[in-house]
């Protein structure tokens, strides 16, 4: 019964294995009957690119589209992963620079890996859980079932590995927790790229939008001393992930006297190196939409200051709720030439300017 | 001034005078805001007496001529309830408002609730005026968009005594061309940004996020050469952040 059963499993993962292969090729293919055929691909999760970064890209829908398959058969195949088969499993199916990573872990600080949602990023967790142990373990950190139900199930399987993985949750418990981890030299996976509740957090400029972020790798880092390590797992070729190391960001770089300040500019250097990775493969990240949703930022603007106050005052004249509230931006917007209204919000056709 | 597109406004709003001169109750014309209804109501306000609903703080630059006709629609009613007659024409543009007095009223349209005055509707009960819709029809996108406009006579005939479910159908029907832009918000719509206020649960969300992006504007400029905005930004933050943290409804601002 051994035996067969085996057999059977070994047909299933070379029929999985073929499958994982031939994806691409055949969503290819068939993507250059699409003219004739008129079908459109079915969304496997997330939206598409802004128009602005689609121009880069041909044929991008069938390519999200094989590669999100992708990506969706590796996380499957990882939650059926057993306590005792953490290690087997990561060595046969992450394919990561372990060399750096070790030079991370033994530079005297934790680390905190800052993975968004972004191919099977599950596999990356799995990565950070195998250099936690009972004595130093590794730590996610995301948030938690009861502001997004899908993670229950992420909480049930890292259970598993429960000595050396612990879970943390979005709270202000967990982030002492973490915290007391980075010091003690251990290090944290955290999900940086979506926020529950943009309107508390921070915006920075992404992709020629305000796009909103939440400091807390940043305050962590600053806090402890750890560096900030952007990890961004993509699906390779024989059902392996393959982790993506971004440019680590190092806390001593940031030392301006006011502290908001460092967090925002850590925070926005995160997402620097996440445009960056972005423009070389956009097809893995699901959250694009809320770039698209995101409000537009002239990029002359990080630039030039005539265009930055531009873009205050069509803020500030578009929300005069917002100036009554505020009595000394009020005075400060009157203050500029102009009272600081943006001259491209006149009408140049209407017939009393000529 | 003598541009083609200059002329068809010359052209509708000519046609508009005269079916006007002929119906013995000025008309109640409700617009969406775009460049083509300003120019048309700009039109219109030297052909005939008009008062104008709207937001005379942004009309100031999307319109300055009209802003001296330009009311809220709490003080028309006021000014022409006890007369017997509609003394003059109204345009009103209810996507420039987010809710300046009391007549306004939730009402839902599929999944979302909007925030309008009643005004309009109240007009047509008591004057039975001609009411006219604006259509805005939209071309290009970005600095090149540009509108036109379509106007449809509304076969208009309010009774005087309304259930609640009916007034609320009435007041949609009203508000359409506002209501239509938002489904299909385009460029050329000037009053994109503010109509997102008027939708009830977006809007302490909106204006704090209208207030992160200022903030993170400012903070933008203490990378850049010079004192300001760097300097705004060390001088504002206390209080951005202090109204980031207060409850903003929009019952306060009705």
């Amino acid at each position: 019964m051994r035996s067969s059963g085996s057999r059977w499993n070994a047909v299933g993962s070379a029929l999985s294995g073929a499958n994982y292969a031939l994806t691409p090729k055949l969503v290819l293919a068939a993507d250059r009957l699409r003219p004739w055929l008129g079908f459109a691909w079915p969304p496997v999760s997330g939206a598409n690119p802004p128009a602005d970064v689609l121009t880069n890209f041909t044929r991008y829908e069938a390519t999200a589209f094989a590669m999100r398959l992708r990506s969706r058969q590796l996380q499957a195949h990882a939650f059926e992963v057993g306590a005792g088969e953490l290690d087997d499993y990561v060595q046969a199916h992450v394919i990561a620079d372990r060399e750096r990573m070790r030079g991370w872990m033994n530079a005297g600080t934790g680390v905190i890996y800052a993975c968004p949602h972004y191919g099977p990023f599950l596999l990356g967790a799995l990565l950070v859980a195998t250099l936690g142990s009972a004595a130093s373990p590794s730590h996610v950190f995301y948030d938690p079932p009861e502001s997004v139900p899908d993670n229950a199930r992420f909480d049930a399987l890292f259970q598993h590995f429960g000595d050396r993985l612990n879970v943390l949750h979005n709270e202000p418990r967990d982030l002492v927790r973490a915290m007391r981890a980075l010091k003690n030299r251990e290090c944290l996976s955290i999900m940086f790229d979506v926020v529950q509740r943009p309107a508390d957090s921070m915006l920075v400029p992404f992709f020629d939008r305000l796009y909103p972020a939440m400091g807390g790798a940043a305050y962590l880092s600053l806090q402890s001393g750890a560096p900030i390590v952007p990890a961004y797992v993509v699906p390779d070729a024989a059902r392996k992930a393959r982790v993506v190391f971004g440019q680590p960001i190092e806390p001593g770089q940031f030392m301006h006297a006011n502290r908001d300040k460092n967090v925002y500019d850590m925070t926005r250097a995160l997402f620097a190196d996440f445009q960056q990775q972005l423009i070389r493969a956009p097809w893995h990240w699901i959250y694009w939409a809320n770039v698209v949703a995101a409000t537009r930022l002239d990029p002359d603007a990080l630039r030039d200051r005539a265009t930055l106050m531009t873009e205050i005052g069509r803020r500030c004249h578009a929300t005069p709720e917002l100036l009554r509230q505020s009595p000394r931006l009020q005075a400060w917007i009157q203050s500029l030439p102009g009272g600081g209204m943006p001259a491209d919000i006149a009408l140049p056709s209407s017939p009393s300017r000529g | 001034m003598n541009s083609p597109s200059n002329w068809f406004v010359q052209r509708r709003v000519d046609r508009l005078v005269r079916e006007c001169r002929r119906s013995p109750v000025p008309p109640l014309i409700i617009l969406p805001s775009t460049a083509a209804s300003l120019r048309f109501a700009e039109w219109l306000s030297r052909a005939m007496p008009v008062a104008v609903i709207g937001n005379p703080r942004v009309l100031v630059d999307w319109a300055p001529s009209l802003c001296a006709r330009t009311t809220s629609p709490l003080d028309l009613w006021r000014q022409v309830k006890a007369q017997p007659q509609l003394p003059h024409a109204v345009v009103s543009y209810p996507d420039q408002l987010v809710g300046f007095d009391p007549s306004f009223q939730a009402v839902s349209v599929g999944e979302r609730r909007y925030l309008f005055s009643i005004v309009e509707v109240m007009l047509l009960m008591k004057f039975r005026a001609p009411v006219y819709l604006g259509e805005a029809r939209f071309r290009g996108r970005g600095e090149k968009a540009s509108t036109s406009l379509a106007l449809h006579r509304l076969a208009a005939d309010v009774p005087a005594g309304l259930t609640r479910q009916a007034f609320d159908a009435w007041l949609v029907r009203l508000m359409q061309p506002a209501i239509d832009c938002d489904r299909r918000p385009h460029d050329g719509w000037l009053a994109r940004d503010i109509f997102r206020l008027k939708v009830d649960d977006n809007f302490e969300t909106i204006l704090k996020l209208r207030l992160l992006e200022i903030e993170a504007l400012l903070r933008l400029g203490l990378d850049l050469p010079g004192p300001v905005p760097g300097q705004a930004y060390r001088e504002l933050q206390a209080e951005l952040q202090a109204v980031r943290r207060k409850p903003l409804l929009l019952a306060e601002h009705g």
